[in-house]
């Protein structure tokens, strides 16, 4: 159940980044720009670092590589993610598709709470579970060939 | 030759990035075959001018007409410097957007687009919210002077949803997937305040 809900994560995470590499990073800039929460500076350097650090994620879900501080990253990402959609609906921002996955899919804001907080609970469940977690990861690999 | 773990985490991570630089590569391929020649009439300005500008609009976008209503009149105060050609980019999210693109096009057939598309920004909010737009779109075109059985016609014509997919297809190929979508001189630029602040360097 674990394993499934880990490649489920990193599927997420790999289409997203991906999407969001793939397409000119002036298009992440205009919907992070939208949520108002950085300088036009730092939003900047974020469209381009964050798809990125998404993919990264991702990938290293998918294959059990550096799981720990993997899952560490995708808590506190999914965490911050949420403070900035709930800022954006408390400060009634007009964002009318949470631009996460580019244009492969559109989301509403309180949509994309619900699919953070899941992922921010499941990243605290890995944490706690995560010899679980562990289960057909490469981590588990090298543990074994190092013994 | 056994791989340790750093090794395997460095393999994925270059191996991940070879895959997006050439996924990227061929899509920017693309993007620079996509460019359509120009289509007068949904231009304004002098062809050769220094500043050249495109813009990927959807008519049924609040931004898009908060832009038209500011940035269309800035850029007819800098007319001999700035030619900008308009696109039409009616996003899925927005239920008439391809309606009032086909009503734009109809327009231009009867050189009347520019009037037609500041009508459909003005008027916006009220046909956003109609079940079927098409005979407040009809009342539009009468508003501005043209022809009702040649609009009618025109805007039953497949060829004019055709004219419309063309400019869709040019902007998917382009990256665009917001509107308004700029190119400034070919440099890409995504909302109002951003092609303010691009016009501003281009016009230096």
């Amino acid at each position: 159940m674990l394993f499934v809900l880990r490649l489920v994560i990193a599927l997420i995470f790999i289409v997203s980044g991906f999407e969001k590499l793939i397409s000119p990073s002036e298009n992440f800039l205009y919907v992070l720009q939208a949520y108002a929460v950085f300088p036009d500076v730092l939003a900047g350097i974020v469209a381009v670092v964050f798809p990125w650090i998404e993919l990264v994620i991702g990938l290293f879900l998918a294959l059990g590589l550096w799981l720990r501080p993997t899952v560490l990253i995708l808590a506190c990402m999914s965490g911050s993610l949420i403070m900035v959609v709930i800022q954006a609906i408390i400060r009634k921002l007009p964002i009318d598709s949470c631009g996460c996955f580019g244009n492969l899919v559109h989301l509403p804001l309180h949509g994309v709470i619900i699919l953070d907080v899941t992922i921010f609970l499941s990243a605290m469940l890995f944490l706690q579970n995560i010899s679980a977690v562990r289960r057909f990861s490469l981590d588990q690999f090298y543990d074994k060939t190092s013994v | 030759m056994k791989l340790t773990k750093v090794g395997s985490t460095i393999a994925i991570v270059l191996g991940m990035v070879v895959m997006v630089c050439g996924a990227k590569g061929v899509l920017m391929l693309q993007a620079s075959e996509a460019k359509r020649p120009v289509v007068l009439g949904k231009t304004f300005g002098v062809v050769n001018a220094p500043v050249k500008i495109e813009e990927f609009t959807d008519f049924q976008c609040p931004a898009c007409a908060a832009a038209s209503m500011v940035l269309h009149e800035e850029i007819k105060k800098e007319s001999s410097k700035i030619f900008l050609e308009l696109k039409y980019f009616p996003l899925a999210m927005h239920a008439h957007a391809r309606r009032a693109a086909v009503a734009a096009q109809c327009a231009l057939a009867q050189n009347k687009f520019w009037p037609m598309q500041d009508m459909l920004f003005r008027t916006q909010k009220v046909w956003s919210l109609a079940k079927d737009p098409t005979d407040y779109f009809l009342s539009l075109a009468r508003g501005v002077g043209l022809d009702d059985k040649k609009m009618m016609r025109c805007m039953s014509d497949q060829a004019t949803e055709l004219k419309i997919e063309e400019d869709v297809k040019e902007g998917n190929s382009r990256g665009v997937n917001a509107t308004p979508t700029f190119f400034v001189n070919g440099k890409m630029v995504v909302g109002a305040p951003n092609f303010q602040a691009a016009l501003k360097d281009a016009l230096k």
